[in-house]
């Protein structure tokens, strides 16, 4: 095994031998890695798109790791404003496709912001929706560490701030240890940060030409531990599926004008008139 | 068999003390009663009359509370069957000779009930159907004597109710002789049937004892018969026993105050550990844990120990407790543990998976109900919660959080007789809107108070051009709607909303309203 890890030197000189020799290695540390996941981990599930899980190296995304969904806009601002960019919604959509093998989706929400009528709209059960809602960063970080750690957890999705590597390792190492997927939905400025996820997307809205409500989002695969990155896709919300011709919009004909909820009343006899 | 009837005071002996004066009896109509309350000579001022609509569901929780303490005087003891029972019956077989005579007996039990500021009529006879004739219908002759030698009103009242702490006695056998001369009412027949005696002239029961029963079938129907058998004890009558749950306390008294903290958690681990194997045994396990710790001064320090599913595992319960404890700090030597077990339910096994071996384990419900406890405890119940939703159009009242695990103190006994009915531990699928929503309907992020904007806007009452937040300028590409809302005139005030989903140029998503009635915009939603 240690001679086949090691590169000959001469086909080293090779640039066709050199990439053959980089994508054996990256096999090797990949079936290494492997040992690592509990049982029912590594295996791959979808991310509830299709166009999405062609982007990604395996295929879809892998249980009991971190996958890091980073909002990116092309407007100067804020973070607050690249929430706005729907890369909630991706990694809630593939919550979704997390749940389809079983177990309970846990959403961290901190800021009491999560609004579940919209979570149940893109298809999550209620009943087997938990919602946490720490009081601090601390308690937050506590809680995502016990939930990836429940093997009865499909997959936890929460939006953050930031973290530091020591945490994030151990959120790791929690994920692993269950087979639970962590889905991570972060601002721009996380870019720059060091990862221990396991992927990482950059989701940039696009402007749209047409006034349909459907949403066209830039999908970059940013960092990947197998296969190469900087691979970019573009993806519409709500996908349609096969055989569906729409979501169903209800179009922009919503009823303005006043609905009398009580039958009107026949009009009062004016005896004043009557008299006149 | 020998029975017990104590009878409560609250609406028949005040109907017994004030027949005399004002001839207010139980059953009466309310105006009548308020009218001779009036009249009535020791009527002082109008003030003092004091009305209170009648609460049988309380009335019988209290009744309930007496039947268990009474527990103390007779193994069984049964509420009487009757839509709103007054009485209380106890099988007192051979209790009689342990407490020196069943008079004394009886007297223990109207001494008992005198120190609650209550006033009984107890009887002991050999069926449960004499003992309640004799409570309810036996005269109080001696009481009738005294008054009257008393004269004055209260000198009447204090003799009735020495009458009626007299423990009344049948002796075994004569059942007959003491039924001969109560009205038919004694046999707790309906109104319409005693009405329908009285006018066939039948005024006591030794007249209809001797009716051929032939007759009394074919006039009456069964019950008549029935429960003349059951009085004279030819026809059985069962008390139904109340069943008390055993209270799961255990108590660890502390020779020397201590405050150290690993001496307090070994007793508290010994205590979760006596806790679980008591409740194991019984196939039970903890919904809910209250740990008391009493300090050598000041206020006892309590907390509560909730469970999303029963559980008997030391292991489990222990280290909620545990989580629980670390957050609690002892200011005094403590001299006193205690663990009480507030609610509990039956145990859940599962077989294990023989066969399967690496497959997928994701969707356990043991571990999920282990990260629940876990998070509820040291997060607060409310922090972890079921979102439910309800049929409100307003955003903010169309969603509401439910706690997943309870931690509120309530009886255990209760809890557990709702047990029997319903799955307390699990809140029943979350009642749906009869419009399903659809996707991107609505933001994922609502805010919890709607952002105040500035808004440019083209034509007064149009959607807008461009907003700013957060410090930064939007101007936007798309907007859908408006989507009226108009709702909440029963709160406080009307709520009157024009909604708007609006992209900026970059492609983020809004959700923006313009209060109608201001003109005012805000923002509501991110779609994040």
């Amino acid at each position: 095994m240690t001679t086949s890890l090691l590169p000959d030197r001469e086909r080293l000189s090779d640039a066709a031998g050199r990439a053959e020799i980089v994508a054996a290695l990256a096999e090797q540390v990949r079936s290494l890695e492997g040992e690592r996941f509990a049982s029912g981990a590594g295996e791959t599930i979808s991310t509830g798109l299709a166009a999405l899980d062609r982007l990604l190296p395996d295929g879809g995304l892998r249980r009991g790791t971190l996958v890091e969904w980073l909002g990116e806009t092309a407007a100067r601002g804020s973070d607050r404003a690249a929430a706005a960019s729907g890369a909630g919604t991706l990694a809630l959509i593939a919550a979704c496709s997390a749940l389809e093998t079983g177990g309970a989706l846990v959403v961290l929400d901190r800021t009491r912001r999560f609004y579940p009528p919209a979570a149940l709209a893109w298809g999550i059960p209620l009943d087997r929706l938990i919602v946490v809602q720490p009081s601090s960063v601390a308690e937050e970080a506590w809680a995502v560490d016990q939930s990836l750690r429940s093997r009865g957890v499909a997959a936890v999705w929460l939006p953050l701030e930031t973290a530091s590597e020591h945490t994030l390792r151990r959120w790791q190492l929690a994920a692993e240890s269950s087979g639970v997927l962590g889905l991570l939905v972060r601002g721009a400025c996380a870019r720059s940060e060091p990862s221990w996820a396991e992927l990482r997307l950059g989701v940039q809205p696009l402007s749209k030409t047409t006034a349909e409500r459907t949403r066209r989002l830039r999908v970059e695969l940013l960092r990947t531990r197998s296969g190469a990155a900087g691979r970019t896709i573009e993806v519409e919300l709500p996908a349609r599926k096969a055989g569906q011709e729409s979501w169903g919009w209800r179009g922009a004909s919503h009823e303005t004008s006043t609905l009398h909820l009580a039958s009107s009343m026949a009009p009062a006899t004016n005896r004043r008139a009557r008299r006149a | 068999m020998t029975a017990y009837c104590p009878r409560l005071t609250s609406a028949a002996a005040s109907g017994w003390l004030r027949e005399r004066p004002s001839g207010i009896r139980p059953g009466m109509p309310l105006a009548e009663a308020t009218a001779l309350a009036m009249r009535a000579e020791d009527f002082q001022s109008q003030a003092e009359l004091h009305l209170e609509a009648a609460d049988s569901w309380n009335a019988r929780r209290e009744l309930e509370a007496l039947a268990d303490n009474c527990l103390r005087f007779a193994p069984t003891v049964g509420i009487e069957e009757a839509p709103e029972p007054d009485s209380l019956l106890l099988d007192v077989t051979g209790i009689g000779s342990l407490c020196g005579g069943e008079e004394t007996l009886a007297r223990q039990i109207v001494a008992d009930f005198r120190a609650r500021r209550l006033t009984v009529r107890v009887a002991i006879a050999d069926t449960p159907g004499t003992a309640w004739a004799m409570t309810h219908f036996a005269p109080l002759e001696c009481a009738a004597g005294r008054a009257d030698e008393a004269g004055g009103v209260e000198g009447n009242e204090t003799a009735i109710l020495t009458a009626l702490a007299e423990p009344l006695l049948v002796p075994a056998g004569e059942s007959a002789l003491a039924l001969a001369s109560l009205p038919p009412a004694a046999l707790r027949l309906p109104s319409e049937t005693c009405l329908l005696l009285t006018e066939l002239g039948i005024w006591q029961i030794e007249q209809l004892a001797v009716l051929r029963r032939e007759t009394l079938l074919a006039r009456f129907g069964p019950l008549v018969l029935l429960r003349l058998d059951q009085a004279l004890g030819a026809a059985a009558e069962a008390i139904v026993a109340r069943v008390v749950p055993p209270e799961w306390t255990f108590e660890w008294l502390l020779e020397h105050p201590t405050g150290r903290r690993e001496m307090i958690e070994w007793v508290v681990e010994q205590l979760v550990a006596r806790v679980c194997v008591a409740l194991a045994g019984q196939r039970r396990g903890v919904l809910r844990l209250a740990c008391r710790f009493t300090p050598e001064r000041g206020a006892a320090v309590e907390f509560i120990v909730g469970l999303y599913r029963p559980s008997a595992s030391e292991r489990h319960v222990g280290e909620l407790v545990r989580l629980k404890l670390e957050t609690v700090r002892f200011r005094e030597p403590l001299t006193a543990v205690r663990c009480e077990v507030l609610a509990l339910g039956m145990l859940e096994f599962q077989q294990r998976e023989f066969l399967v071996g690496n497959e997928t384990s994701c969707g356990d419900p043991l571990a999920l109900a282990t990260l629940v406890d876990r998070l509820s405890n040291r997060l607060g119940a409310q922090g972890v919660s079921r979102p439910w939703l309800l049929a409100g159009a307003q955003p903010e009242f169309a969603c509401q959080y439910h706690p997943v695990v309870s931690l509120q103190k309530k009886r255990a006994r209760r809890t557990e007789a709702a047990r029997g009915k319903k799955k307390p531990t699990k809140p029943a699928a979350p009642q749906r809107e009869s419009r399903t929503p659809q996707p991107g309907d609505r933001p994922l992020w609502l805010e919890p108070e709607p952002t105040s904007l500035a808004v440019v806007s083209v034509v007064p009452e149009g959607p807008p051009l461009m907003f700013r937040v957060h410090g930064s300028e939007h101007r936007i590409a798309h907007t859908w709607g408006p989507e009226r809302i108009e709702t909440g005139w029963w709160r406080s005030r009307c709520v009157r909303r024009d909604y708007y989903q609006v992209e900026t140029r970059e492609g983020l998503r809004y959700w923006l309203f313009r209060e109608l009635n201001t003109g005012r915009w805000y923002l509501h939603g991110t779609f994040v």
